[in-house]
């Protein structure tokens, strides 16, 4: 599903050039649920962001589902993206303007199947945010906002989730459920999920779970020092 | 979500700024195509229409100056004529016809020319048309038949809520404080159906009758007996064609002899009428230079409109390069924005044009006697719309090509 090779990623600073990614090899089988914790500002962002093809790596390479994404251009990368990635932000990302059925129905409408707004109210539904479909992302909670940044990303059936920090602007009770209806809604539709947080009781809600360090040699560089 | 409802969505968010942006659009469109509309149905009016006549004999003086009062009733007659040569000229084979008229009479702002009586039946303002009294047509009565009866021109009779049987007492002279011909009343016989040509802002009284007013002294007395004193303002000429309609060859050396003479000229208004529109050609020449920068201000401001509006969605717009739109379509809404507002503010701006029209036709209509219409298509109605849509299309380049090359991460600001 997902297979990292010598993922590398460098940073230039000055004269001085910075390595924050050095993964030899790490994969996620198909709709395998896996949980990636380390410190803020370890790099663990950086790596969804290459998995979703929204960041090139220095060197190294990125496959999802069979397609080498560090090889794409970026209009395929844009396509590969719109069909097989859905992304679930610290903070949501919701688009303001426009209410929480628009901005379901919005994280279809640039794949290739056609908006569905009976599956995005299904969504919404299954989100528990079926009463306020109208309503705008000012109008929710956070915890509501969440929910409705969940559907989106389910909302394409896309093979992967990558979720960043989602609960990291939630109160206790908010992260628990999130972290659980991301899991259960990943679960039905047979989506990989990779989340990444640094909160150990997020984290000790998954069974697969990574270090960062164990993974990314320039991190377990950096501990060391 | 398709891409028309997320574009109508980005508009509707900066509503206020966009009806601004419209608003400025439709002011300069609107005043770039009522300026371009009305002198080109002003060139049109001066160049072919409301002429009728292929030359006026009038007394020497400035030619321009017998133009603007023998057609356009502006203006002064430069002197007079006399009946004998009016007559000698009158029998030359290529002469075909001459209605002699008296101008430098006046009623309510309005002038009154002594006419002959050829001029309602014989007299063709434009080429097959001749003045109608026909009621079907907005026409009144008829001509007038006696020393006291008048005619009124459609605008003139409209402008001052003339009816048949009203009377009046003629101003000697066209200046405000001119003497009034107290003595002489003279009554409205016939309503001239209107010919959209300042023929129809005249007042029309029997050529005769000039003569006979009280007050004109013994001289002008005189004329209305003895020919061979009587003085005329000038004539409206038909001369001979050829065949294709073109003037007769002779003609030149028919001017060259008027001209040449020490009492008349012949002035041909197709060689008098450019300058005319030379003189009036700066009033548009500096209207349109109004019309072209409102409309340059108006794309400006389109253009701070659209940078505007990116700064505050480039958030969204990176979320939608995150869930999938590729580059082109981020170009596309922006590009797609600026040319939908050019293309709905020039289709306003051209609107309000034909409403200007409407609105300063009839001002301009009592003023000078010339007809304009609102239905008029001029050739800005046509070329408007692919240049402003161009430029707005341009204004709209430079915030599509920041969209188009913006950074998802820096604007999603969600790198670690």
């Amino acid at each position: 599903m997902i297979e990292i090779k010598d993922l590398c990623l460098n940073y230039s600073i000055g004269d001085e050039t910075l390595k924050v990614v050095d993964v030899p090899y790490w994969r996620v089988e198909r709709g395998e649920q896996i949980a990636i914790f380390g410190p803020s500002g370890s790099g663990k962002s950086t790596l969804l962001h290459m998995i979703a093809g929204v960041l090139l790596p220095s060197s190294g390479q990125v496959t999802v589902c069979g397609e080498v994404v560090s090889q794409m251009s970026e209009a395929e990368r844009d396509r590969f993206r719109a069909r097989r990635i859905g992304y679930v932000f610290q903070n949501f990302n919701l688009l303001s303007g426009y209410t929480a059925l628009d901005n379901v129905l919005m994280g279809m409408t640039f794949c290739s199947v056609k908006p569905d707004r009976k599956l995005a109210e299904s969504l919404l539904e299954q989100v528990g945010i079926g009463s306020r479909l109208r309503h705008s992302p000012s109008e929710m909670s956070l915890g509501e906002q969440q929910r409705v940044a969940i559907a989106r990303a389910l909302a394409k059936k896309p093979e992967v989730i990558l979720a960043d920090e989602p609960t990291g602007s939630l109160d206790p009770r908010n992260k628990t459920q999130v972290v659980s209806l991301l899991r259960s809604m990943c679960e039905a539709q047979g989506s990989a999920l990779v989340l990444v947080s640094h909160e150990p009781d997020i984290i000790a809600q998954f069974e697969n779970r990574v270090r960062f360090s164990d993974i990314n040699r320039a991190c377990a560089l950096e501990v060391a020092q | 979500m398709s891409f028309w409802r997320i574009l109508i969505h980005n508009i509707r968010r900066h509503r206020f700024s966009t009806i601004l942006a419209l608003i400025s659009i439709t002011l300069g469109v609107g005043l770039l195509s009522a300026v371009v509309s009305f002198r080109e149905q002003s060139h049109r009016q001066f160049m072919t229409e409301g002429v009728g006549v292929d030359a006026i004999l009038g007394p020497k003086g400035s030619p321009l100056q017998i133009a603007l009062n023998a057609l356009y009733h502006l203006e002064e007659m430069p002197g007079k004529i006399k009946w004998t040569y009016y007559e000698k000229f009158r029998k030359d084979p290529l002469v075909v016809d001459a209605i002699p008229f008296v101008t430098g009479h006046s009623y309510a702002d309005f002038r009154v020319n002594a006419i002959d009586d050829r001029f309602f039946t014989s007299f063709e303002y434009q080429p097959g048309k001749r003045f109608s009294f026909d009621p079907n047509a907005g026409g009144q009565g008829r001509m007038f038949r006696a020393r006291d009866e008048a005619v009124a021109g459609w605008t003139a009779a409209r402008a001052l809520g003339l009816h048949l049987g009203d009377t009046f007492n003629p101003v000697c002279g066209v200046h405000s404080g001119d003497p009034v011909h107290a003595h002489d009343r003279i009554s409205f016989v016939g309503i001239l159906a209107p010919t959209g040509t300042p023929h129809d802002r005249a007042i029309y009284i029997p050529l005769k009758t000039f003569y006979t007013l009280e007050g004109h002294g013994a001289n002008v007395a005189t004329m209305a007996t003895d020919p061979s004193q009587r003085e005329i303002s000038g004539a409206y000429i038909k001369l001979r064609h050829i065949r294709g309609g073109a003037m007769h060859p002779g003609v030149q050396n028919l001017k060259y002899e008027v001209d040449q003479s020490t009492q008349a000229q012949l002035v041909v208004p197709s060689e008098v009428i450019p300058r005319i529109l030379d003189i009036i050609g700066w009033v548009d020449k500096v209207m349109f230079i109004v019309g072209s920068l409102v409309t340059l201000l108006a794309i400006m401001f389109l253009f701070v409109v659209l940078i505007t509006a990116l700064r505050e969605q480039r958030r969204e717009l990176a979320m939608m390069r995150m869930l999938g739109a590729n580059r082109r379509t981020v170009f596309g809404l922006i590009i797609s924005e600026a040319v939908l507002l050019s293309i709905f503010g020039t289709v306003l701006g051209i609107t309000f044009g034909h409403l200007l029209v409407a609105f300063g036709s009839r001002y301009i209509a009592v003023e000078t006697g010339m007809q304009f219409s609102s239905s008029f298509i001029s050739s800005s109605d046509v070329w408007v719309l692919p240049i402003i849509t161009l430029m707005g299309a341009f204004a709209g380049l430079i915030p599509a090509v920041q969209a188009y090359r913006m950074s998802i991460l820096r604007n999603l600001s969600i790198m670690e």
